[in-house]
């Protein structure tokens, strides 16, 4: 039994669980700055998750069990989903047990009990959007999974600690195949992850929302869950664009040093693509929703063609 | 009893992913029959690693990740077993829920299948045949005020007419003939039975 590498990665699921709230604190934070409001401090998304704690629990009337169970089930999936992620360090025992088609799989199982909760409640909103929901992923999980594959040929596995080891001893060259899974992956981290254009995190104007639509009927503890895991998703899109394609700075060798510099590394880099994200959500406005798969269209298909030209050029 | 197919479904599908590794080995015998060739890559680590090429290029161990999801709700259950001294036991309020200020919610208010499916219809369009019908009647003084409404939705496959139709239409062709065959009188059978008999002596002879 391999312990150190079973308690990297315990450690690295804490990272990931204790630095998800400040990840969107930094969204929100350099947004309100572009846009010339005073912006919130850098821990108000821990505050604002501690004070839906404390809150009581009130129930709509009509919800059955699966309403009350399913937040359990969103949060333990995502934590599940960041545990076998590379986030500072290569070649853990959860790389081996599960590779990037098994996170697509535990991503889907959460969002299943996500968007049966919504249902649940009867009401109007939550089946809008679950049903939105379901056509956002029912879109976006092809063009996900065939980012997969392009990598998956570029590094003949679908491992996604031999991916980014490939990245990394590979010389450093301009690959049309991983610029095209590039593009494909962030536009598919987008939808993936509810932010604009296709859906927007602050809203609840109705018409408009996804995601805030599905846990509207939620309050107090089971609330703060499904935020969590909503920035728990958008940290985890938000590391797997970076380790991915920019992977240079993760710790190949579990020596404290190299894991210092891995975990500074990442901050930066994750700092740098959440400040771009926040310039991109400033100077974009939202889609109408049946403009979305137009959206998911284009990534399908900048994806394929980053399969095709990895074939064409870079294979043989 | 009426879900006891659903339910045998599921068990399968739960055999499948939890423990593809033994499912395969046991329906290699089948491919063995068939084709002379079995998945021996893939349960060549044992049963609990899935390693369909080499263990380098793709690996998956699904009884491990079968325990890493019950041991996500087992934490909850811990979670739960730990603060049950410090719990208020109070009940859970209920409330009705939100109807957006319009009064209370109706169970036909709710949403259904069709509205469900209907961004989908909207995005696979071109794929199905969708003939949809709309019929509204509104008041005579008030033109915006609906009296009545009737939809209708019908969805055909498109693969149905290009596909699958003229396979149906060569089995229904066939089996009419076979039919024929069956329909006869008794000195048809007996005048088959002794041809096959011909048949057969001069096949042996």
């Amino acid at each position: 039994m391999n312990w150190t590498g079973w308690l990297l990665v315990f450690l690295q699921t804490c990272i990931f669980v204790v630095a998800a709230p400040l990840y969107a604190g930094w969204i929100k934070r350099v947004k309100a700055r572009l846009q010339n409001r005073t912006p919130p401090p850098l821990l108000q998304p821990y505050r604002d998750l501690a004070k839906l704690v404390s809150k009581e629990i009130v129930l709509a009337d009509t919800v059955s069990v699966i309403f009350r169970i399913a937040p359990y089930i969103v949060l333990g999936t995502s934590v599940l989903a960041v545990s076998i992620v590379p986030l500072i360090v290569l070649e853990l025992p959860v790389t081996a047990m599960a590779d990037a088609i098994v996170l697509v799989g535990l991503l889907a199982l959460g969002r299943f009990f996500l968007a049966l909760a919504g249902l649940d409640a009867g009401t109007v909103f939550g089946g809008m959007g679950a049903s939105r929901e379901m056509m956002v992923a029912s879109l976006a999980e092809p063009a996900m999974l065939i980012v997969i594959f392009t990598l998956a040929m570029v590094a003949s596995s679908t491992n996604l600690s031999t991916v980014i080891t490939h990245t990394l001893v590979s010389p450093l060259a301009l690959r049309p195949s991983m610029i095209f899974a590039f593009i494909a992956l962030v536009m598919v981290g987008i939808a993936e992850t509810g932010r604009i254009p296709i859906d927007n995190p602050a809203t609840h104007l109705e018409l408009t929302m996804i995601h805030e639509a599905m846990i509207l009927e939620y309050t107090g503890r089971h609330l703060a869950m499904m935020e969590y895991a909503a920035q728990l998703k958008l940290l985890l899109y938000s590391v797997l664009i970076v380790n991915l394609f920019f992977p240079w700075g993760i710790a190949l060798a579990t020596a404290p040093a190299f894991l210092l510099i891995a975990t500074v590394a990442l901050f930066s880099k994750l700092a740098v693509l959440g400040a771009v994200l926040a310039a991109g959500e400033t100077a974009v406005a939202k889609m109408r929703v049946f403009r979305v798969p137009t959206f998911l269209a284009m990534a399908f298909t900048v994806a394929l063609v980053g399969m095709l030209s990895f074939i064409i050029l870079e294979a043989g | 009893m009426m879900v006891v197919g659903q339910g045998i479904l599921a068990l399968l599908c739960l055999l499948l992913g939890v423990m593809p590794t033994t499912m395969i080995r046991a329906l290699s015998g089948v491919t063995m029959s068939l084709t002379g060739e079995g998945l021996a890559t893939a349960t060549s680590h044992g049963w609990l690693w899935l390693t369909p090429i080499a263990p380098e290029v793709a690996s998956y161990s699904p009884p491990l990740i079968m325990i890493g999801i019950l041991g996500a709700l087992g934490a909850w259950a811990a979670v739960y077993f730990l603060l049950r001294r410090r719990r208020i036991s109070k009940p859970t309020i209920r409330r009705e829920p939100w109807d957006c200020g319009f009064g209370s919610l109706q169970s036909n208010m709710q949403y259904t299948a069709s509205a469900f499916a209907m961004p989908f219809k909207e995005v696979f369009r071109p794929l199905f045949r969708i003939h949809e019908e709309v019929r509204r009647q509104v008041n005579e003084q008030l033109p915006t005020q609906m009296q009545k409404l009737r939809y209708q939705i019908h969805i055909d496959d498109i693969m149905w007419p290009f596909f699958y139709q003229p396979f149906k239409g060569m089995i229904t062709w066939s089996s009419r003939r076979v039919a024929r065959i069956q329909t006869g009188r008794l000195r048809h059978y007996l005048a088959y039975s002794f041809v096959t008999l011909l048949l057969l002596l001069w096949l042996v002879s």
